[in-house]
Order: structure tokens, then sequence, then C-alpha cells
């Protein structure tokens, strides 16, 4: 069998005609994919059935220094050890940093991977690449984001957008080349939602779910008229990109007008406690967002956790006297806190409302960070070796995959590349990446991601 | 987007025996959370205070003591040349509390004469 999305497509024998129709849609030109939408609209296929789990991705944009953090080094030299201390967790034999007291109480339910890598240069964009599509590609070639394929193969379950990033776009982090975070070939229809604003402040509003300045909900609903009225027109001249322009324009008029959809982003139903309880700062809110917006239909949302690396406190802790400022002070009092409060919420959140198994949370970052520290009591960018980790979604938790040498310079043994990473968030969420294809460029059927997932998770 | 801590988070602490305890952190920023544990003007100790919502004291040398719960407070991303914060800092965010400790190793609550929030700008 095979599947395109979640519809089960024989290949040896017994194609049935509406098989037929919906491969032909993708393989033979009878019918483009938007058109698949349709069928799926029609109810030809349900995607609420697809039975696919959904994912919560923290992107820590900037990079912790692995060495500080999940994969510490307490025998080595001064040099390499660092300021922090290990503590031990609920599971023995693995430890974690000591700013991280309340993970190290759940170490139960997480899969840390020390053996991460990739070759192709320390920029920051190239490890958002790596790590958001599975790919490293150039802005000529861009490659889909893991939510927009999600959006793309599996639909929306509401009006909530499929795929949401929290809180805002990644920005400048030192090159213009792309951050991974785009819909490419799979279609402008399934670009991730941005949500474009902090969900910390107490005014806040989601920017891009306000009616534009001057315009009233009345006004709108004229507009979706008209649209409406035009749109027999259109569908006479339709092309695929029409068509998904038509579902675009559709799914921008839900997002704006929906009371269900507004309520979703609204913090203030949660409760106060629990909003500490996440820590009440631009990350842990999102954290909570995320929560709220799983648990009311979206598919796949990412939090970064910063869209930037300059002139902020972040993780790109190279202590450099200026732009690029951070030290072991701000993983201590700041970084480690904000991630340690907000990544256990989610993680017990989910649990308390039975949502954890149905959720692959990850937790992401571009590279590691040298082993030495430089000459500032910093450190810079390092591809070569990092800890990433996956909890949720049923993978088995309490272990560590791989590990790095003695100074954390290279993997030691079960080396894993990135594409290996989002192989495995696909297969978490249910994907059969043997048996299920996606719309590639020119709406050809290809495979997901050409790389095996981390058997250990399953 | 620069982050932005809006309010002050709260909390009351008490003695209990020999050891400390916090109520639940209101407004919680979600940073750095510790107890500073103070003798005259000598900062004695700042255990982590995120885990558990009580610190055991232990054995202290006989003397007066005062304890506030703190947190840090990230204001902007202005350093000195040492890369120490020029406004970030941390700042009281309980009720301070005095107690003794007599020869015989006995704890005792004093009301305290001065806030710890009054003698930071000395300390510092």
């Amino acid at each position: 069998m095979l599947n395109i999305g979640n519809v089960r497509v024989p290949v040896c024998s017994g194609i049935n005609r509406r098989s037929f129709l919906q491969a032909g849609s993708a393989t033979l030109g009878g019918l483009s994919l938007p058109r698949l939408m349709n069928l799926e609209a029609n109810g030809a296929v349900d995607p609420s059935k697809a039975g696919i789990k959904n994912c919560i991705t923290l992107f820590l944009v900037g990079s912790p220094g692995h060495v500080d953090t999940w994969d510490m080094k307490p025998e080595a030299p001064d040099d390499v050890r660092g300021g922090f201390k290990p503590i031990d967790t609920n599971v023995p034999g693995i430890q974690i940093c000591e700013h991280f007291p309340l993970m190290a109480r759940m170490m139960d339910r997480v899969a840390l991977i020390r053996s991460l890598h990739h070759k192709t240069g320390a920029s920051h964009e190239n490890g958002q690449r790596w790590m958001m599509s599975g790919h490293d590609f150039t802005a000529a070639s861009p490659q889909p984001y893991m939510g927009s394929v999600v959006s793309r193969v599996f639909g929306q379950k509401g009006n909530l957008p499929s795929s949401v990033i929290l809180p805002a776009k990644i920005g400048n982090t030192g090159t213009s080349t792309p951050h991974g975070q785009q819909a490419a070939y799979v279609g402008s229809a399934h670009e991730p939602f941005f949500l474009g604003g902090d969900p910390a402040k107490a005014d806040f509003k989601v920017a891009n779910l306000e009616p534009p300045a001057g315009q009233s909900e009345l006004r709108l609903n004229a507009r979706q008229q008209l649209f409406r009225q035009l749109d027999d027109l259109q569908r006479r001249t339709e092309t695929s990109s029409t068509l998904e322009r038509d579902t675009a324009y559709a799914r921008a008029f839900n997002l704006l007008m929906s009371p269900e959809t507004k309520q979703s982003f609204d913090l203030a139903k949660e409760d106060d406690r629990l909003r500490d309880r996440y820590g009440r700062n631009t990350f842990g809110q999102s954290c909570l967002m995320a929560r709220r917006l799983i648990e009311r239909g979206s598919r796949f949302v990412t939090v970064n956790h910063f869209d930037t690396v300059f002139n902020i406190t972040c993780w790109d802790m190279h202590a450099d006297g200026g732009g690029l400022n951070n030290t072991y002070k701000d993983y201590e009092r700041h970084l480690c806190p904000q991630f340690d409060q907000a990544f256990t919420a989610l993680i017990e959140d989910l649990e308390q409302r039975g949502l954890l198994d149905d959720t692959v949370v990850t937790v992401l970052s571009e590279f590691g960070r040298t082993p030495k520290l430089n000459g500032r009591g910093g450190r810079d960018h390092y591809p070569s070796a990092w800890t990433n980790f996956f909890a949720g979604g049923g993978i088995k938790g309490g272990q560590v995959i791989g590990s790095t040498d003695k100074i954390g310079a290279a993997p030691h043994d079960r080396p894993v590349l990135p594409p290996e990473v989002v192989a495995s968030v696909y297969t978490a969420m249910g994907i059969d990446l043997e048996t299920t294809m996606m719309p590639g460029p020119g709406s050809r059927p290809i495979r997901f991601i050409d790389a095996e997932p981390i058997r250990e998770l399953f | 987007m620069d982050q932005k801590f809006d309010g002050l988070p709260q909390s009351t602490i008490r003695l209990d025996g020999r050891r400390l305890v916090r109520g639940h952190v209101s407004n919680d920023w979600g940073l750095r959370l510790q107890w500073k544990i103070t003798r005259g003007d000598e900062t004695v100790a700042t255990p982590l205070a995120r885990v558990a919502d009580q610190h055991e004291l232990g054995e202290l040398p006989a003397g007066t003591y005062g304890a506030v719960l703190q947190m840090w407070k990230y204001v902007n991303y202005k350093k000195d040349k040492d890369g120490e914060f020029t406004e970030s800092k941390y700042v009281d965010i309980s009720n301070p509390l005095a107690f003794e400790v007599s020869d015989d190793g006995k704890f005792t609550s004093v009301e305290p004469a001065v806030t710890t929030e009054e003698k930071q700008p000395a300390a510092s």
C-alpha cells in the first residue's frame, strides 16, 4: 500500500477508482493536488481521522552549549568543563546541568540525543534550515518546513491553522539566508501562521488576527461576500495557484472572523497559577499558547526561543563584549531557569490533560558550542556535536542516544544527523515514512525525507 | 523582540524551625529564584528556591540573620565591559525575615530591623 496523505493507495493490485483518482491527482496531472484538498473538503478524505499525532517544537535559537547543559563533562580540563556542575536526574546514570532542576525530575520522559552533528557550516541559518526542514538548501531552491509539510498533507482540523510559529519569525541571526521556516514548494497556503506578538504582555493582541486599521468586522463580512461572488468566475479559469490562493483567503477570513480562533489565542482564559507555572515571559507564555493551540486543532506548533541573537539575552554565548555578549551568568540567571520552568510546565500540563501521548515535544537547536572556552569565557558556534531531545508522543524516555568524546568535540558513538531527527519527528507523529508520500516540486509525490528515523526512540 | 517582564513577582516567606518556607510565587517571571540569606551586610548563601518550597538552614553559627526570596529581573541587555548587567539585577519578591541563632543552636524569629530591600544600596 501507498499513502498520499492519509489515503491508502494499493500499489500492486486492486486499485479502486477513488484511489486511482487520488493517486492520479498527484501523479498524472489529471487532478491537481489542490483538487485533492477540495476532495478532502467534500468529505472524500477526512483529515481529522488521519490519526497522526501533533508536534510542539521548542527551537532554542542561538543554541545552548551542549557541554554546559545536557552533555556535561565534569572530568574534562577547566577550559572545557565550564562553570556549571552536573546533577543527578530521576533516571540513574543520566546527569544534566544543575540549572535544570525541574527537568532533572522528569528525565524519565525525555530521550536525549547527544551525538547530533552536521558538516555544512557554522552559521545559525545553516543549522536552522537543517533542523526545521531536514535539508540544507539555498534561497533559490528552498525546502519546506516540517509544519508546512504536515499542514499540506494532513490539512486543518478546524479553523485554526495547522502550522503555527510563536511568538515571531526568526529575524537577523547573521546572514541573509533562509531560516527554514517556510512552506516552499508545498504552497503558500501552508505557510506557518506567525503570531507576531508577545503573549506575555498584558495588552497582548494577535496582530495577525486584528482587522486591518480602519476595517470593521462588518466591512470584512462585506468583503467576504464579494469574494464569494467572484469565486465562481475565478473557478472557471482556475489553476493550481489560484486555487491555493482561494484556500489561503478562505483560511484568512476564517481566522479573522472566528471567535473560537480568537479564544484559542487568549491566555487570559487560563488559570493564573498555570500561567505562573509556565513563567510570565515571552517563551513561557508561548509554550502555554502552543498547548492551547494543539488542544484546539493545530497540528504543528513551533516556539522560537528568541528571534534574533543580537543585543539580546539568548543562548548565543560568545561573551564578545559587544552585541553577542551572553555569558554563563545569563545561562544561570535567565536562560536555563526560563527553559526549565516552561519545558517542564508544558510536559506536565500536556500529561495532566491527557495530551502527552498524542503530542510529540522536541527541543531543537542549530548546533552546539565550542568545547573549549574562548578567550573571554564564552563559547562559539560548533556544528560538530550537540544535544537535542524528544519527549511525549509515546517515545521511549529515560534514555540517552549517542555520546560524544571526552571533551564533547565529536560524536563518540551512534552519530546522528539532522535529517534523522526530522525523520524521527514525522515517525513519532505516526507518519509511516515507507508508505506515505508528500507532494514534491510540481506536485510529484516524494518521500517526506530521505533519512531513517532514530529507531531507539520508538 | 526583547523580553519585557511586567509587574512584580510576589510571595511570602516564614521561618518554620530551621527551615525557610515560601508560598506560591504569583506573577512568576520564571527566572532564577533564590533565597538570599544574610548576616549583617554579608550575603551568606543564595541557594536555589525553585524546586522546593522550603530550604533547610542546617547548622549556622550564632548570630542574627536575614532572609528574603529574590528573583532575577531582566530589564535590558545593557552590560559593562566585564559583561555584568548595569540595569538588570536581583530584586526582592517577598517579605523580609529576620531570625536569631542562639549559642545552643536554637532558631527564633525576630522583627527585621531593616528590610533587605533597604540594605541593598548600601551593600552594592
